[in-house]
């Protein structure tokens, strides 16, 4: 008993740690240099990973067995308080976004050194990791909905960080914008949960969920699933993502590819003793997922920005937890959130090696043959790419191949999503492959002599997240299920997806490593030895296809143009026409009208009072006619 | 409790004539008079907070013979809503007379009429019947006329008289509604008596009750003010000075919502709920459409006027569904946009002063020379987004929690607002202070000096507070709330 009450106010310290830092920061602000500035951050991050960690291993001791606390009450009726839970789902999260927060804050101090706004940078840091744990920790919908609009708010702050420049702002307010219209949907979602179960707290709905009839729990999935494709990226509320690579590098690293865009996947997890009664909205995901995974990855094979590239591939790589999701694998989501934030966070980091050391170049075509000059990175980041390739015995391999297995293994159309799947799988390997090669591979003739290896304080964080990279992957296995024990508890009444067998899933591993593979090779063909100018080309006719699939790729298919003029042009028309037509001529018009109405009518019926006698005696003669008249004919109305 | 309840109209009221007597060349004073005087105020008002009437349902205090043969006598008394409303004011005041630049300062028909309007403000928060009510209703509008009429901008004839004219009509209806309810009430008890006490025990026939509702109704919603009867609203701000604009759409706009909480809901309920869909359309329709022609404002004024617009259609969504959880939220909504959107027009008023333009595309890059005035108004414009932890997100919260169960459709619809509502501060927001400097005017703008930070920062501070922890004010509205919830729900089941 004492220990349980111990570990309740243990766990608070990680996720209220760094809101004190941040706070701490912003007042000290004028008082602090850089190194003070560092000094507290880093110290706090460390501090906080290491209760995280001590949280998890309590919680591991006992179990993985619930711990709940409650803050204090927010509204009295709903009652509707603050509180918190650690249990496997959210204990995960902690350790992974505590850790993953120190490691990037260690690199942000090189990168963002010298910056004008160095301890601003720290602040809005630090409140995003708050935010984010208020999301992972909470205990109910509402915590849950402060940590999602909070991690938006940190998201606008950091990606509009530079907002000097046009273009920074711009993205900074796009991407909220689009997470307020998932948003939009979480909040109907909410009302419908608040109308069904009178509460919002996650024990009680998830645990109360069989009695509800299922168009209700569809409708509270499909709306909580409008909130996670806002806040995931996913298809068609993507396109915020590729533009908030305007941020710093390593707010990109920690927010846009290892945690904050994953929240759409936990919420889903967390809720998923509720939405496995929904067939449809599982249908949907997983629909939305596949589109999602595909068309990012189709995005990213011509992308030219060393950081859009990252940026789509995460967008895809989101798609694949989606697409667990959907075919019920929820353990393999969460499996695939853990590896993809360690080998996407080291991408990331080392995208942002290569640009400080490039001197904020960020063009792909402006570098090549980086190999010789930036070993360390180059090492580091050819290890992500093949993580995220799927290259056993490398993490993603495992998680990703636990997707596809499952996506499998669910059978009937699921067997036509597998291989969908299995396509994106492998354009994956071709993007990064490509991506790969051009920076650090092929020759491009520049001149790089000026180029150094990134300070250690920089390579020192892709080394770590190098080798998590290679060996996080191994916390679940087919040999050895640690990850599935973790959230058991979790996900005790949830029905999870399991592999097949024996030989089939040997075949499906094979078959997702070779999908791997022959991405890389042809990439490597492609952009490592350019095969194709080898070749004579023109014999085949492929120069129009290929030119077409390169546009389409770089322009996302025009979708995002197709955004740009139908909803923002569009809302900018359609707002500046009912502003001028609708309220300043129909209705302040008609409001106008009226009372010019009024004048005109007093003005007519002033003439008549002339203030002679002769024009009065007039008046009386006609009334008194008008008098007589009605005298006159009352008698022969008949009665 | 009285003697405190009386002295918010005495202590307004006096003050506004002591500055009224001291001679012109003294024009140092008037502010620190001003300044003293609603201190004194503010600090009863907070008082009251912990008074016995603070979280109760409207309770009669005190009451006068006014026509002793007829029974009519002018009622005063508290509530958990009128104390917090009351509070509102006070704070208002206070802040506006501390952030208003020193020609508004140095005037002491300025200082002068926002006192009077203080003191009207107050008598309608405390009015314990119809008569009174209506007698302060209408005062409020004459030290509002000359605020607007004498310091308004370029345009402020017509936006004056705009406003004037739209209100009176609207008290047209409502005194009518008064001499109505007054006869009715002669016809059963033999008195002229309309406080509030002696209506909630008339029984109203069905037909009175949807006169009455309609007649009061109309009045307040003119207030309110709700689509499409709002266009009087921009004009009005855009030309009011900043304390005006402050007082304006802190206050002024509550006073429609307020009346029809404490008159039309429950004293004419079967017209409620007669009307009560109508409304609702409405208000939704408010929601969006303030929304939407805000985001195509030039000026930020009146961007700010249309959000008020859409932020109002809560108020009267959450009022309209009746429920508990949305009453509460609709009572919440109010003190809340008095507090944000008073601080938006402070701020406003604030770069006013500095660059005597309003004009969003005379800014840009402003964030570089005014990083502390950008960063506070940013913090309000996400406070008035709704987002969570600041106060802006609770009320609304609440409204479209508690009102889904009414209005499905609509509420759902509602919801958009908070996406519209990103939009058009978001926009302005980036457009006046992100990217480069544009205009040389803007590179040596000089940033909040002490006295403008003080009088924003208790607002910022409430905006936090509450959003935080709504729980405290939740527990002043409670009472009145389920009153009015349960007497729509006994309605409701009677039919």
């Amino acid at each position: 008993m004492y220990h349980e009450v111990k570990l309740e106010f243990i766990f608070l310290l990680p996720i209220f740690l760094p809101l004190l830092t941040s706070i701490f920061l912003f007042l000290n602000k004028k008082l602090f240099n850089e190194l003070v500035t560092n000094f507290f951050t880093l110290n706090g991050a460390l501090l906080s990973f290491a209760i995280a960690c001590f949280s998890f291993i309590s919680l591991a001791l006992n179990k993985f067995k619930a711990v709940n606390i409650e803050l204090f009450q927010w509204i009295s009726n709903p009652d509707i308080s603050i509180g918190f839970t650690l249990d496997g789902l959210s204990g995960i999260m902690l350790v992974l976004v505590t850790g993953l927060s120190f490691v990037i804050q260690l690199f942000s101090t090189s990168y963002m050194e010298k910056d004008d706004n160095h301890s601003n940078y720290f602040v809005y840091f630090n409140f995003f990791v708050f935010s984010m744990l208020l999301l992972v920790m909470s205990s109910n919908f509402l915590v849950m909905f402060f940590g999602w609009e909070l991690v938006g708010l940190s998201s606008y702050l950091l990606i509009s960080f530079w907002s000097k420049k046009t273009e920074a702002a711009k993205a900074g307010n796009k991407a909220f914008v689009i997470n307020r219209v998932g948003d939009f949907g979480f909040l109907i979602g909410l009302m419908i949960i608040l109308d069904t179960f009178n509460t919002f707290d996650f024990y009680e709905i998830l645990h109360n969920s069989t009695g509800v009839n299922e168009n209700t729990v569809t409708a509270i999935s499909v709306f909580l699933l409008l909130g996670a494709f806002g806040k995931s990226a996913q298809f068609p509320l993507f396109s915020w993502l590729p533009d908030a690579m305007e941020g710093p590098t390593p707010a990109s690293a920690l927010i846009h590819a290892a945690t904050m865009v994953t929240a759409g996947v936990f919420m889903l997890v967390r809720i998923s003793p509720l939405l496995q009664h929904s067939k449809l909205a599982s249908l949907l995901i997983i629909i939305f997922g596949l589109i999602t995974a595909l068309l990012a990855a189709f995005s990213a094979i011509n992308q030219y920005d060393i950081k859009k590239v990252l940026a789509y591939s995460t967008i895809s790589q989101l798609g694949f937890m989606f697409i667990a999701i959907g075919a019920g694998a929820y353990v393999a989501a969460i499996f695939h959130l853990v590896t993809h934030a360690f080998f996407k966070a080291l991408l990331f980091l080392g995208a942002g090696a290569v640009i400080h050391s490039m001197h904020h170049e960020q063009d792909i075509r402006n570098m090549g043959a980086l190999k010789k000059r930036m070993p360390v990175t180059a090492a580091t980041m050819g290890i992500g790419t093949l993580a995220i390739s799927g290259i056993p015995p490398l993490a993603g391999f495992w998680s990703k191949d636990e997707i596809l297995a499952s996506v499998f293994a669910n059978g009937g159309i699921y067997y036509i999503f597998w291989s969908l799947a299995l396509g994106a799988a492998f354009l994956t390997a071709f993007y990064m492959g490509r991506h790969w090669l051009l920076i650090f591979e092929k020759d491009n003739g520049f001149d790089h002599s000026d180029v150094i290896e990134a300070p250690k304080s920089m390579t020192r964080p892709l080394i770590l997240l190098g080798i998590f990279s290679v060996f996080i992957g191994f916390i679940n296995t087919p040999f050895f299920h640690g990850l599935e024990k973790v959230l058991h508890v979790t996900l005790e009444n949830v029905e999870v997806t399991h592999l097949p067998e024996g030989i089939t899933l040997v075949v499906l591993a094979v078959l997702s490593i070779g999908a791997g593979f022959t991405g890389l090779i042809i990439a490597f063909l492609l952009f490592g030895i350019e095969l194709h100018k080898k070749i004579d080309l023109q014999k085949f006719k492929l120069e129009y296809p290929i030119n077409l699939i390169k546009d389409l790729s770089l322009n996302v298919l025009y979708l995002n143009k197709f955004g740009n003029i139908f909803f923002v042009s569009g809302m900018k028309n359609l707002s500046r026409k009912v502003a001028v037509v609708v309220d300043g001529m129909l209705i302040d018009g008609s409001v106008n009208f009226v009372s010019t109405a009024f004048n005109k009518t007093s003005k007519i019926t002033s003439t008549t009072q002339t203030g002679m006698v002769r024009n009065y005696v007039v008046y009386f003669g006609l009334f008194l006619l008008l008098l007589i008249v009605l005298f006159i004919a009352t008698p022969l109305v008949p009665r | 409790m009285t003697s405190i309840m009386f002295s918010l109209l005495i202590v307004p009221l006096v003050s506004a004539l002591l500055i009224f007597t001291i001679p012109k060349s003294r024009k140092e004073i008037f502010r620190p008079i001003g300044i003293a005087f609603s201190l004194i105020t503010l600090t009863q008002c907070v008082y009251l907070l912990f008074g016995d009437y603070a979280k109760t349902e409207f309770v009669i205090l005190s009451n006068f013979e006014w026509i002793q043969s007829y029974g009519l006598s002018l009622n005063f008394g508290l509530s958990g809503m009128s104390t917090l409303l009351l509070l509102l004011s006070a704070l208002l005041v206070f802040v506006s007379l501390l952030s208003i630049g020193k020609q508004h300062a140095e005037s002491k028909g300025f200082v002068g009429s926002l006192l009077m309007l203080h003191f009207a403000i107050n008598g309608v928060f405390i009015s314990g019947d119809l008569i009174a009510l209506f007698i302060f209703f209408e005062a409020l509008l004459i030290p509002m006329y000359f605020l607007m009429g004498i310091w308004g901008g370029e345009n402020r004839r017509y936006a004056t008289i705009k406003f004037i004219l739209y209100t009176v009509f609207g008290s047209v209806f409502i005194f009518i509604g008064t001499v109505y309810a007054a006869v009715i009430s002669y016809g059963i008890n033999g008195r002229l008596a309309v406080d509030f006490e002696t209506l909630s025990s008339l029984i109203f026939l069905e037909s009175q009750s949807k006169t009455l509702f309609l007649l009061f109704t109309f009045g307040f919603l003119i207030k309110v003010p709700i689509f499409p009867l709002h266009t009087w609203l921009p004009d009005a701000h855009v030309e009011a000075p900043t304390a005006g604009s402050i007082m304006l759409a802190g206050v002024l706009l509550k006073v429609g919502a307020y009346g029809i909480l404490r008159v039309s809901m429950p004293f004419f309920t079967e017209g409620f709920l007669a009307y009560k869909n109508l409304i609702a359309l409405l208000s939704v329709i408010g929601i969006i459409y303030g929304a939407i022609v805000a985001i195509a404002q030039i000026d930020i004024k009146k961007l700010i006027a249309y959000s008020s617009v859409s932020h109002m259609g809560f108020v009267m969504l959450g009022i309209s569904a009746g429920g508990f959880l949305s009453i509460e939220g609709a009572i919440i909504q109010m003190i809340n946009h008095g507090i944000t959107a008073g601080a938006l027009f402070m701020l406003v008023g604030f770069i006013y002063e500095r660059r005597h333009t309003r004009n969003i595309s005379d800014f840009g890059g402003v964030k570089i020379t005014m990083p502390r005035y950008a960063a506070i108004f940013l913090f309000t414009s996400f406070a008035s987004i709704g987002l969570p932890g600041l106060n802006g997100f609770v009320g609304e919260f609440m409204i479209l929690m508690g009102s889904y169960n009414s209005y499905k459709v609509l509420t759902s619809l509602a919801a958009f607002g908070v996406v519209l509502a990103a939009i058009y501060m978001l926009w302005a927001y980036q457009r006046m202070f992100t990217g480069p400097i544009k205009y040389v005017e803007n590179e040596n703008l000089s940033d909040l000096n002490p006295r403008e930070t003080a009088s924003i920062a208790p607002l910022v501070l409430l905006m936090l507070f509450i959003g935080i922890y709504p729980n405290y004010i939740e527990s002043f509205v409670i009472e009145e709330a389920s009153l009015l919830s349960n007497t729509i729900a006994m309605f409701l089941d009677l039919k």
